[in-house]
């Protein structure tokens, strides 16, 4: 009888472990699930396995850089809204280059915050596949390439840039890919923006966001 | 007492410029689109990696606000409300298969030297692509947003039971990956991934 009360318990606690762990239980529920844990290893395993998946999702993701909030877009769409949303173009958003570079510049910093080691100047298109120690970080490029440009020279600028992560393209050419980058100036990452814009085919890039460093284990 | 949920900065704010959107006021549509542009945005994003379609989605739902202001009727926060219409748009436009769920990019290449709560992050990233899209949509719901069981159902208009079996199922299959060593080869991640 004890026995299956504290199935029926651990059944019903290890239900609860998500919202444990994310604070969002109420008071009586929250004591029951502590006095629980502390007796049953298997629920305290999980608690420790959602904390885990916890981290891996608050830290798993590029910062968006958000875009300016496009009102009048939405007015329009008020007024035009006989079109059934999602079936519309949208022309595409102009991040400036100015707010990546600030926020690219916060990052890099706190970068070479965590990593005590001197980094040697990038080459051209170095990336974390480079056998030197770096400390490099995702970033999410906007690419967008000439009307008419094969598969095969996009394939080229994939290659030559290692993307990873490629969003397929939109009719006009857009493409947003991850790369993974180690610069430590603003003039570094101009100067890799200049030196992806001058490959064939690409007509213009744009840097939309980056993966902020992790904090290393003290 | 129910703790505070982090989304709910002032319902009562938002209630009485929801009304007035109902009644077709422009001015509250735009503070309204305001105080959640941001938090759309970063929604869609976190779930596609796509800034074009989360600047498109962000339009779309707030268009369907201010079309469905006047069938909101106060059983839920606004914010639920207004991310349960998110939720259902990008269900939508998953099972229209117009986008694709991607919570985590290819991370792989992450530094491995910062110890073993890492490694164990980078496969449980690994193994979270493998989640069906209504599972990972409600581990964003629960660990990003941070929302209480009870708002996550609210948001997927679905039952308790069903967002509480959901997150079951996406820990019994992590643990599947995680289990059978502490470091899964390679060869056992492209099993899980089948
Ligand atoms: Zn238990």
């Amino acid at each position: 009888m004890i026995e299956e009360t504290t199935s029926t318990q651990h059944e019903q606690v290890s239900l609860l472990l998500p919202w444990f762990v994310n604070n969002t239980l109420d008071d009586m529920e929250r004591e029951i699930v502590q006095n629980h844990i502390d007796e049953c290893s298997e629920c305290e395993k999980d608690v420790a396995l959602y904390s885990s998946l916890r981290s891996a999702v608050t830290r798993s993701s590029p910062t968006p850089i958000l875009p300016n909030a496009n009102l009048t877009r939405l007015l329009d769409s008020i007024d035009g809204a006989k079109v059934f949303p999602s079936t519309r173009r949208i022309p595409r958003f102009r991040i400036t280059l100015v707010a990546s570079l600030t926020a690219t510049l916060v990052v890099t910093a706190l970068t070479l915050i965590y990593q005590a080691r001197t980094q040697p100047v990038p080459t051209r298109f170095q990336t974390a596949t480079s056998a030197v120690p770096v400390a490099a970080m995702d970033y999410v490029l906007n690419v967008h390439f000439a009307a008419g440009t094969e598969a095969a020279d996009r394939d080229k600028v994939w290659r030559e840039i290692d993307a990873r992560s490629i969003t397929p393209g939109d009719a006009e050419g857009l493409y947003q890919v991850t790369v993974k980058l180690r610069v430590s100036t603003l003039e570094e990452l101009e100067q890799y923006t200049r030196d992806v814009q001058s490959l064939t085919s690409v007509q213009s890039i744009e840097v939309v966001a980056m993966q902020l460093p992790l904090k290393p284990s003290m | 007492m129910q703790t505070k949920p982090k989304i709910d900065v002032s319902n009562e704010q938002e209630l009485s410029l929801l009304r007035r959107v109902a009644d077709k006021d422009r001015d509250a549509l735009t503070e309204l689109f305001h105080t959640y542009h941001a938090r759309l945005f970063k929604f869609v994003f976190r779930l596609t990696h796509s800034y074009t379609i989360a600047d498109e989605m962000v339009n779309d739902i707030m268009l369907l606000v201010w079309q469905k202001a006047n069938t909101f009727r106060g059983e839920s926060k606004v914010s639920t409300w207004i991310f349960g219409i998110a939720y259902r748009q990008t269900m939508r436009r998953v099972t229209q298969k117009q986008i694709r769920i991607v919570t985590s990019l290819d991370l792989d290449q992450l530094p491995s030297d910062d110890g073993a709560s890492l490694e164990l992050e980078n496969w449980i990233r690994h193994g979270l692509k493998a989640l069906p899209a209504a599972q990972q949509i409600t581990v964003e719901l629960v660990f990003f947003l941070g929302l209480s069981y009870q708002e996550v159902a609210a948001v997927c208009d679905c039952s308790v039971n069903t967002v509480k079996t959901r997150m079951f199922h996406a820990r019994k299959k992590l643990k599947t990956l995680l289990e059978p060593s502490v470091e899964p080869t390679s060869s056992e991640i492209e099993k899980f991934d089948d």
